[in-house]
């Protein structure tokens, strides 16, 4: 992946691409997830890097991306308070799944 | 990022333009480096010279290799994107539609809360509950104050933008059309000031004319009197020399005459009378 802690992207140019945007990709566009089909699909994952650096990029433009659409826009509404929610619920979630699966009621499954 | 510095894209940033100011100029703390250090002012620009960067700048960001099409400038969008159930996004939906349909999406999530559950991943605990009171009572607030809510803050909105934009704009604005309502009427005054002129300059005019026929008139009729002084003492004069001569011509001829030449004379006169009676008794 092109991305550098601290750095911009190296397919970023500014005399093409204009003011940097920490939520936009720079690179070659693959095909969207939506648009692979299933026969594909291991192609398309094979393609993708999973580097720390490409991982921690990703996380980055998803977050701004979204930041971008939901939190700041003009009259956000409630929908992003209700993503974080939603968010931290699932982090929560499999922090304390060891502990809940101690009440476990079932055995054989 | 080293590119773009290679590229002059931060050369803004890196003297002091922005919000990076405060790193690149902020003065060095005494403890840091033993009490010598000294306060550095922030560099100081001229117009000059900030014009040249922004021309610099846009020559970099709007020059004739950008692809305004695929990368636009970012924009602050007026709402989220839309949603479904309070906090889901349609998008998602969008997505599930071609591959499964309507149902897909309601089935996908039902079916894998059913999965999590009948396999206990999702244990119903104490801490399960949580979950689905929370929503509840989101739910709940939603339907009793959520239009009041959404109204507050849409006025608190509303109201900020008032402060920051509308009513600053709207004083300028109104502090501008005075100014050219006063400018304005200056114009008509500084026109009506050339009428003005004109009409003292006539009535001055009328003035010098009024004093000129005046000092006519006063050297008229002094030259006048002179002239009547003149004339009435050469009358005066030629009367005296006319009445002296008179007399003496009458005092010399009364004296010159005798008492034969009287005599004669009365009896010539009789005699002249005498015949101018026959005369009228003849015609009668």
């Amino acid at each position: 992946m092109t991305y550098e802690p601290g750095k911009y992207p190296k397919e970023y140019n500014p005399k093409v691409h204009g003011p940097y945007h920490p939520g936009r990709y720079y690179g070659k566009p693959d095909v969207p997830f939506g648009d692979v089909k299933i026969g594909d699909l291991g192609g398309w994952i094979s393609r993708r890097k999973f580097t720390p650096t490409a991982v921690w990029g990703a996380i980055h433009r998803t977050f701004w991306n979204w930041s971008g659409r939901w939190m700041n826009a003009r009259s956000p509404g409630f929908a992003p308070i209700g993503h974080i929610i939603m968010l931290s619920s699932a982090y929560y979630f499999l922090v304390m799944y060891k502990d809940r699966s101690y009440h476990r009621h079932c055995k054989y499954h | 990022m080293l590119p773009a510095l290679k590229s002059g894209v931060l050369r803004s940033i890196l003297h002091g333009q922005g919000a990076f100011r405060a790193i690149a100029v902020a003065p060095i703390r005494a403890g840091s480096t033993g009490g010598s250090a000294e306060y550095i002012p922030p560099k100081t620009y001229t117009k000059e010279e900030r014009i040249e960067q922004w021309d610099y700048v846009n020559s970099v960001y709007f020059g004739p290799e950008r692809d305004l099409k695929n990368f636009p400038n970012p924009s602050q969008p007026d709402q989220a994107p839309p949603v479904r159930m309070g906090i889901v996004p349609a998008s998602w939906f969008e997505f599930f539609y071609p591959k499964t349909g309507v149902t897909g999406p309601y089935l996908f999530a039902g079916g894998l809360s059913l999965w999590m559950l009948s396999k206990e991943v999702m244990v119903i605990d104490h801490y399960f509950w949580e979950f689905p009171s929370f929503w509840g009572a989101v739910w709940f607030v939603n339907y009793k104050f959520g239009s009041q809510i959404k109204k507050y803050f849409s006025d608190q909105l509303q109201l900020k933008q008032d402060i920051i934009f509308t009513r600053p704009i709207n004083a300028m604005k109104g502090a501008a059309q005075e100014t050219i309502a006063k400018c304005e009427r200056l114009i008509e005054e500084t026109e009506v000031a050339k009428h003005l002129y004109l009409a003292k300059k006539e009535g001055v005019e009328l003035q010098l004319e009024a004093a000129y026929r005046q000092r006519l008139l006063t050297a008229f009729q002094e030259v006048k009197k002179r002239l009547d002084y003149a004339l009435e003492k050469e009358n005066v004069k030629r009367r005296y020399e006319q009445e002296h001569m008179v007399n003496w011509i009458v005092s010399s001829v009364t004296k010159s005459i005798t008492a034969q030449q009287e005599k004669e004379s009365i009896q010539s006169c009789i005699k002249t009378l005498k015949n101018l009676s026959a005369k009228q008794a003849a015609v009668l």
